[in-house]
């Protein structure tokens, strides 16, 4: 394994732990304790209550972008590191 | 007599197009070794990989038990459920697959037993992790066949007894999975986690907009007549934020542990599918529960007060309000939901036992053997599930309902073995997962149970990290090897 393949390892592990913070981040905000602020019916946003939009649609879709956020970012590395590969050779 | 025969016939056919696809598979790809049988050669493509890794997740309890949950206690029981399920469950899925895959190829490791006994060393901690597991898992069986042939009976209006169901169902799940092993499994649930999630799709919009008056009114009707059920701690004040967040960590956690949720993280063909899995599973878990709590609600206004029988209260509300062939594909649904399960933790138990049990006790053992022995216990194991089914012990229900938080005492072992980290020894792994184990039991029964007002398998999981940190600080001597710790590095992430 070459001294690229160990950079890359080392970048993509601090990639996964800057994820991981941001997840914790955000279980921290809808779930508890940032969630008390939010835990009411009124105002209705989009049809629904505050807490129900919050945790049903808000929650979801912040995750749902970090998950794809860390995706994009492995899927642009490994391409760089095949291109990088590839000018190597 | 014309409703039981189209119930008869929907059912008919989607059984007879699962047992099609499952033989096919087996056809298809034959197994020449356990790899091939127990994990598809680890060559399953990410469409597969995904809808079977949705379709395992998505059980009786997420079609009967969760939505009973949310039409009882309402939306904080949603976010105890929803954010274990589907935040928690995709983020610890997408955090450790990775590298769980990569560790797998390097050095053929098949379960979360074969990690542990390799990284520590230690083939009593292999045995250990498989004993916990079985135990975990194996009252899961019996709560899917139950609830399949429960679904059957009520579908068919009685005229299809419950043993009947659930043998029938027993009988096709046993005559894939024995013969075709996980891509008879994987590929039967593309077709299951496909009609599994449109029958919860469909349920949810023709009762908000065929029977309601679209979301807004129906979220307005529950804010009316029982406005505790939108905030927590909900219904009878039961999830308040301790007993929220102490539940939502250990079960959410827990489920990545299960055999039948590991082995899925090896089956990739590429590292590509295996970072790309947690995603899709993420959107079909996000469908199916944002949906189901929609339903739920729904049956709110339908039928209120039913929170007795609040486990069948979709199919109640199907029964009632649409003709037979919908409620005959909702049942369809829900089967597929049980049955994807039931199948892939027969596989899952039955990878375990070869692994953990077998092949530590036969190191030696030839590929044809492991190969028989590997069938035999998918038999065996479908066997069991059956006999429970009618025994019905109801130790055995209790002890599922901790399914998850039993499976989460392996997981810092899991976890500090993924990251090579050397100070923790073999020996605290081992002594605080047994510790959890019995924490659970004894926070989760008696006079002790759910003490101060967190949940038993918070409790659990306390006592394992406190033990696993006292432990390896007693046992420094015994830590994993330089070189061990060096070899695993190599492998990345």
């Amino acid at each position: 394994m070459g001294e690229h393949q160990l950079l890359f390892n080392e970048k993509a592990k601090k990639r996964v732990m800057y994820h991981l913070f941001v997840a914790l981040i955000l279980f921290f905000i809808f779930v508890w304790p940032v969630a008390k602020l939010f835990n009411r019916i009124e105002p209705f946003v989009l049809g629904v209550p505050l807490y129900v939009f919050m945790e049903w649609i808000l929650g979801p879709f912040l995750v749902f972008l970090n998950i794809l956020a860390y995706l994009l970012w492995f899927e642009r590395a490994d391409k760089t590191e095949t291109e990088g590969s590839k000018k190597e050779a | 007599m014309e409703k039981t025969i189209v119930f008869y016939l929907v059912f008919g056919l989607y059984m007879a197009a699962i047992l099609y696809i499952g033989l096919f598979a087996w056809q298809r790809f034959r197994a020449r070794d356990i790899e091939g049988y127990l994990l598809g050669g680890r060559a399953i493509d990410w469409f597969v990989l995904c809808w079977t890794l949705a379709a395992t997740q998505f059980s009786a309890l997420s079609f009967m038990g969760f939505l009973g949950y949310w039409y009882r206690f309402g939306v904080p029981s949603y976010t105890a459920i929803a954010t274990g399920m589907y935040w928690i469950v995709s983020v610890s899925t997408w955090f450790l697959a990775p590298r769980i895959w990569k560790l797998g190829r390097a050095y053929g490791h098949i379960t979360g037993g074969d990690l542990l006994g390799h990284f520590y060393q230690s083939k009593a901690l292999q045995c250990v992790y498989g004993v916990i597991m079985v135990i975990a898992v194996i009252p899961y069986l019996q709560v899917q066949m139950s609830g399949v042939g429960y679904l059957l009976e009520v579908g068919s209006g009685g005229s299809l007894p419950f043993w009947v169901g659930a043998v029938l169902i027993y009988l096709v799940i046993i005559l894939y999975t024995f013969f075709g092993g996980f891509r008879a499994v994987a590929f039967t649930d593309v077709l299951q986690g496909i009609v599994m999630t449109a029958g919860v799709v469909a349920a949810a919009l023709l009762l908000v907009y065929w029977i309601g008056d679209g979301i807004p009114a129906a979220f307005k009707a529950v804010a009316t007549t029982t406005p505790e059920r939108l905030t927590v701690p909900g219904w009878k004040g039961v999830f308040d934020w301790t007993f929220l967040v102490s539940w939502v960590l250990p079960v959410g956690l827990g489920w990545i542990t299960h055999p039948h949720m590991w082995i899925r993280a090896h089956a990739g063909s590429t590292l590509k599918v295996a970072r790309l899995t947690p995603l899709f599973a993420f959107g079909v878990s996000f469908f199916i529960y944002s949906f189901g709590l929609l339903s739920a609600m729904m049956c709110l206004q339908l039928l209120p007060g039913n929170e007795a029988e609040a486990d069948k209260i979709l199919i109640m509300a199907v029964a009632k309000y649409f003709p037979v062939l919908f409620l005959a594909i909702i049942c369809a649904a829900g089967a597929a939901a049980m049955m994807s399960s039931l199948d892939s933790q027969l596989l899952g138990l039955a990878t375990l036992c070869v692994r953990d049990f077998f092949g530590v006790l036969r190191p030696q053992a030839s590929k044809d053997t492991l190969l028989a022995v590997s069938h035999y216990l998918v038999l065996a194991f479908g066997f069991i599930g059956l006999i429970l089914v009618f025994v019905n012990p109801g130790l055995l229900t209790t002890v599922g309902a901790f399914s998850s938080v039993l499976g989460v005492q392996a997981l810092p072992g899991l976890v500090l073995a993924l990251f090579n980290v050397r100070w923790f020894t073999k020996h605290g792994v081992l002594v605080g997962m047994v510790a959890g184990f019995v924490g659970v039991f004894v926070f989760g029964f008696g006079p002790l149970k759910n003490y101060l007002g967190i949940y038993a398998g918070s409790w659990g999981l306390i006592i394992n990290l406190a033990l696993l940190v006292v432990v390896s600080a007693l046992t420094q001597g015994h830590r994993v090897s330089e070189e061990q710790v060096k070899t695993y590095k190599r492998i990345g992430w």
